[in-house]
């Protein structure tokens, strides 16, 4: 079960049958029966292997044990506009829909699983980070292709996971992160050339935002959240997040940063793992620095976040009340936020099935345990070793003497 | 004051299994960014105004291309990386032996223990370097492994992004297929330029290279083919 949501619709697609169901806030609902291109099978893994997978073997399946699978989607992404839809299916098909008539625009066959899918400003082309943790460019369309293209172009590559990828506002730079503490600021579309690195962060570096122009927020399993100036890849301050969220262990990383303005100042709004509070932090400009303003706690760990028109919709583990809304307003110079409920969303929660679905697949894929570096050094040995040489060595001189 | 001379470190106490994985888990230590790193306690004459490593042997091995670099450039900080423990003890040790014996001539070579693949932004700022060398890189031949290689698309970025514009890129092997991978990748590469005959006749350090590693006096002995070549940072042709 896959789940997309846009500042218009939320989207749900199911497997067997393939079909897509959209509510729209305005509540009103439309389903669709996919029309699913034939599946194309992924020629053997080609030369990059899951990061994951240390021991450098080949971990993709024969061809025989996947055509026995069923054909079921594991990632959707809608555009800024909701004109279009990508979505991901177990066979790394990458197929995107116009939503209005609902055919397919184009499609593609990707190398690995992807992780992150994110439009470009004008929606003509799609940015996929892999689980080998390189990133690819999709040309969506066709026209204004060359006829030897294929539409496919490799933009980087990370040497660790990337856990997050985001277009700055201008569409000049792409920022990834990953999980060895980086954050990398290419040149987009010439991602060949790296504007800068960001470095800081001593933990996996869980997800980013950009707040403006020149600047990025970014969160880790190090407990901070660190604002930079992403050109110069220059720390302007670390936050550090633990006392407001109490936590109950140590490994809260970032979920998401929300970043919006309101009445001209810079709200910023970040929902962590493990975590049934979120923080709703004031930028000042002037010291580039946070400042938290309050912690909303939605009594259940948010699973997902998202936020348009200063809404922040969260999707929290509890079987009964899936969602949580709230609104952010200015009165009096001072933020409120208010709970809202959204109609559209009570519908959505009706749906048992599809709930205990998403909830199952957002627990397992929101596990970070594993992503924390512990640093133990195996080197000991052989440096106690040589000590001890050289030491018997000493020995025998003087005795020799 | 009389100076000990320090002992030649003997290889057979640092042998290492050839391989290792660069993309695995390894406990380092390196810095979070280069201002953070302390260049000081690697060269002792190390001076903070403004002198920086501007060249870098990557996977240094024993280390005879840092001697040389010594020799041929005595005024440029040069510093070998290499990922097996016992393999950069060695060159620290022989490094130490060498100040010993000859005062003042090995000051700015220095090696440490890291993965190229991975650190090389946590040492170096954007443009710091004017020399990379990959001597005889581990071929890897087997298809799934060709993500460890050091020379692949994506890390051709990062190797970008420390050399400064005009910076050198040198690459040898006796493996003739690697040889074509890692020319390709250059070739294929926006900011990288082959550099033409000219610029190789008047470059110090090309005709040494084949010759001064221990890899390659290893091919030398068993009478093996050795392909060279060497490409130049340019500018990003890249318009808006
Ligand atoms: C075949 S040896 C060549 C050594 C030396 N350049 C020579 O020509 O004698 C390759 C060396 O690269 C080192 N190496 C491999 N991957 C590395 C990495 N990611 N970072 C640093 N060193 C690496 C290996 O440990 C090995 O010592």
């Amino acid at each position: 079960m896959v789940l997309c949501i846009g500042n218009k619709s939320i989207l749900t697609i199911t497997n067997d049958p393939h079909i897509v169901k959209r509510y729209y806030f305005s509540e009103q609902i439309e389903t669709i029966v996919l029309k699913l291109p034939p599946i194309i099978y992924t020629k053997t893994a080609g030369d990059t292997g899951e990061i994951v997978d240390n021991d450098g073997e080949d971990s993709s399946k024969s061809p025989n044990q996947m055509n026995q699978e069923k054909r079921h989607f594991v990632f959707g992404q809608l555009s800024q506009s909701e004109k279009y839809l990508a979505i991901c299916d177990n066979f790394k098909n990458l197929i995107v829909y116009c939503t209005k008539e609902w055919k397919v625009l184009a499609s593609f066959v990707i190398e690995r699983k992807c992780d992150h899918v994110i439009f470009n400003e004008k929606e003509g082309k799609l940015i996929v980070s892999n689980r080998s943790g390189w990133i690819y460019g999709y040309q969506l369309v066709a026209s204004e292709l060359k006829d030897d293209e294929n539409g496919e172009t490799f933009l980087l590559g990370h040497n660790a996971i990337i856990l997050d990828l985001k277009l700055s506002l201008d569409s000049r730079y792409l920022a990834s992160c990953d999980r060895d503490e980086k954050i990398r600021i290419s040149n987009y579309p010439n991602c060949y050339n790296i504007e800068s690195y960001c470095l800081g962060h001593t933990q996996f570096v869980s997800c980013l935002a950009f707040i403006n122009e020149q600047l990025l927020i970014s969160g880790s399993g190090d407990g901070t959240l660190r604002v930079w100036q992403f050109t110069q890849g220059k720390e302007l301050s670390a936050y550090s997040f633990a006392n407001d969220i109490s936590a109950k262990d140590e490994k809260v990383a970032p979920l998401a940063i929300h970043s919006s303005s309101i009445n001209d100042q810079i709200i910023v709004t970040v929902t962590f793992y493990n975590s049934s509070i979120f923080v709703t932090y004031k930028f000042d400009t002037k010291s580039n620095c946070l400042e938290k303003i309050t912690s909303t706690d939605v009594k259940h760990n948010i699973l997902y976040s998202y936020t348009f028109n200063n809404q922040l919709v969260c999707f929290i583990d509890d079987k009964n009340n899936f969602v949580s809304c709230q609104e952010f307003k200015i009165v009096n110079e001072k933020l409120e936020i208010l709970k809202i409920d959204f109609k559209i969303m009570e519908t959505l929660a009706m749906d048992d099935q599809l709930v205990e679905t998403f909830l199952n697949e957002k627990r397992t894929a929101n596990k970070i345990e594993w992503l924390y570096k512990s640093s133990h050094d195996h080197h000991n040995e052989y440096f106690e070793r040589k000590k001890e040489r050289q030491e018997t060595k000493m020995v025998k001189k003087i005795k020799s003497s | 004051m009389a100076t000990k001379v320090i002992d030649p470190p003997q290889k057979r106490f640092y042998r290492q299994r050839a391989h290792t994985n660069p993309i695995a888990d390894h406990c380092f230590d390196y810095p979070i960014r280069p201002d953070l790193m302390k260049w000081n306690e690697l060269y002792p004459n190390y001076d903070q105004n403004g002198e920086q490593v501007e060249y870098l042997d990557v996977g240094c091995g024993y280390g005879g291309l840092l001697v040389t670099l010594a020799s041929v450039y005595p005024d440029k900080l040069s510093l070998g990386m290499e990922i097996r423990v016992k393999v950069c003890d060695y060159v620290q040790d022989r490094i130490k032996s060498l100040r010993s014996e000859s005062p003042g001539k090995y000051d700015q070579i220095a090696c440490i223990r890291s993965n190229a693949m991975k650190y090389l932004p946590n040492y170096f700022h954007k443009g710091q370097l004017s020399k990379l060398f990959f001597m005889f890189p581990d071929p890897h031949f087997k298809k799934t492994k060709h993500k460890w290689r050091i020379i692949s698309k994506p890390l051709l970025a990062d190797y970008a992004y420390v050399l400064k514009v005009g910076g050198i890129v040198y690459f040898g092997t006796d493996v003739e297929e690697l040889y074509n991978w890692m020319d390709s990748h250059f070739n294929e590469h926006p900011l990288f330029k082959q550099l033409t005959e000219d610029e190789i006749s008047s470059d110090a350090i090309y005709s040494k290279l084949f010759d001064c590693t221990e890899e390659g006096q290893k091919v030398t002995r068993a009478g093996g083919k050795k392909f060279l070549a060497a490409y130049k940072r340019v500018e990003d042709p890249y318009s808006r």
